[in-house]
C-alpha cells in the first residue's frame, strides 16, 4: 500500500514537472521523458489501488497532457530527420 | 504543402498535429467499439501502446542511423543529440513496440493478451493514415520523380526543389484507410486469438513491401537491394499468415488469451 502511494505521489510530481517543461522550448524533450515515466507510475498505482487514488489520477492526466503536447511539437518521421542529419554529415 | 499552421501565434507542425488527431480518433474508436474491456483498461493500454510505439520507433531508428553516423565520423554535440532523440521515428519499430507494450500491460494485469491487443489493432492503420497525410503536408516520405499528372512539386525544404515527385504518402494513407475499414469490419465478430493481428501483419507487410519501391527519400537503410522496411515486411508478413493459419489451434495462443 505504501509502495502504491509512493508511486502515485511520484506520478503527480513528475506530471507537474513535465507540464512545466512544455513551455521551455527545446527542453520539452525532458518533459516528454518525465511525462512517460509519470504516466507509467500513475497507471501502475491506479491499477494496484483503484479506489481513493486521486494523486495517481491527477498524475496520469497531467503526464498524458504533457506527453501529448510535447509529442505534438517534437515528433517527426524518419525522412524529416534525414534532412536534419545531412547538416551534421560531411556531405 | 503546409508543414506548419499558426494558431494564436504558435507555430504547430502539421505532422505532429495529424498524428495527434489520428491518435485521438484511434483512441475514441477503440474505447467506443470494444465492450469486452473496461474503458479504463483500454485507455491505460493505449497509453502503454503510445509509450511502446515511441520507444520502439526510436530504438529501430537509432539501430539504423548510429552505425551510419559512426562510419561518417560525425562529432557528438547537443544539437545532434536533440535531433537524434526528438526527430526520426520508424513506423515498424513503433508497431512492434506498441504491440509488445500492450502485451506487457495485459500480462501484468492478468487480461487476455491477444484479445486486448486485437481490440486496438483496427486503430493502428487509422492512426497511420493520418500520419501519412502529415508526411504529405510536411513534404517528407515522398515518392520517385514522375512527370505530372502523377508527380507533383513539393514546396518543402525536406523534398528536392523543383522536381515533380510521386505523392506515395497519399497512396499509403489510402491503403491504410482501406485496411482500417477491412479490419474494423473483420473484428466486429469475435475472432480466434491471433486472427486480427495476423491479418493486419500480412496485409500491411505486403502493401509496405510494394510501396517501398516507389519511395525516394534518402534514409532507407538499404541492404542487399532491399530497404529496412522491406526486410521487416519480409519477416512480418509470413508471421501474419502463420498467425492466421494457426489461430485457435495452438494451446499457448489459447492460454495467452485466457488472462485471469
Amino acid at each position: 500500500m505504501q509502495d502504491t502511494n509512493n508511486k502515485a505521489v511520484a506520478s503527480l510530481v513528475l506530471g507537474i514537472l513535465s507540464v512545466c517543461f512544455i513551455f521551455v522550448g527545446q527542453l520539452s524533450l525532458i518533459g516528454l521523458i518525465l511525462g512517460i515515466i509519470g504516466l507509467i507510475l500513475g497507471i501502475n498505482a491506479k491499477k494496484e489501488s483503484p479506489a481513493n487514488n486521486g494523486a495517481a489520477t491527477a498524475g496520469i492526466i497531467m503526464s498524458a497532457i504533457s506527453v501529448g503536447i510535447c509529442g505534438l511539437f517534437l515528433l517527426s518521421c524518419v525522412a524529416c530527420f534525414g534532412c536534419g542529419l545531412l547538416g551534421f554529415m560531411a556531405y | 504543402m503546409l508543414p506548419f499552421i499558426t494558431v494564436f501565434g504558435i507555430q504547430i507542425p502539421m505532422y505532429g498535429l495529424m498524428i495527434t488527431i489520428g491518435a485521438l480518433a484511434g483512441t475514441l474508436l477503440a474505447v467506443y467499439s470494444t465492450r469486452r474491456f473496461s474503458r479504463e483498461d483500454l485507455l491505460f493500454s493505449i497509453c502503454y501502446a503510445g509509450i511502446g510505439a515511441m520507444v520502439g520507433a526510436k530504438v529501430l531508428f537509432l539501430a539504423i542511423t548510429l552505425p551510419q553516423l559512426i562510419k561518417e565520423g560525425v562529432a557528438l554535440s547537443w544539437p545532434l543529440l536533440q535531433e537524434l532523440f526528438a526527430a526520426g521515428f520508424v513506423f515498424y519499430g513503433g508497431l512492434l513496440g506498441a504491440v509488445a507494450a500492450v502485451m506487457i500491460y495485459a500480462r501484468k494485469f492478468k487480461l487476455p493478451v491477444f484479445a486486448l491487443t486485437e481490440a486496438l489493432i483496427p486503430s493502428v492503420p487509422l492512426v497511420h493514415a493520418f500520419g501519412r497525410i502529415g508526411c504529405f503536408c510536411a513534404g517528407c516520405c515522398y515518392g520517385r520523380p514522375m512527370a505530372p499528372p502523377w508527380g507533383m512539386v513539393f514546396s518543402s525544404p525536406l523534398a528536392p526543389a523543383g522536381v515533380a515527385l510521386f505523392p506515395v504518402q497519399l497512396v499509403e494513407a489510402g491503403f491504410n484507410l482501406v485496411l482500417f475499414a477491412g479490419l474494423f469490419a473483420y473484428s466486429r465478430r469475435r475472432r480466434k486469438p491471433g486472427q486480427v493481428l495476423g491479418l493486419y501483419l500480412a496485409a500491411y507487410g505486403i502493401i509496405r513491401f510494394g510501396l517501398e519501391y516507389l519511395r525516394y527519400d534518402a534514409v532507407r537503410g538499404i541492404a542487399l537491394g532491399l530497404s529496412t522496411s522491406q526486410w521487416i515486411s519480409l519477416a512480418l508478413a509470413p508471421v501474419g499468415v502463420l498467425l492466421l493459419l494457426i489461430s485457435g489451434r495452438w494451446e499457448w495462443l489459447k492460454r495467452a488469451d485466457r488472462g485471469k
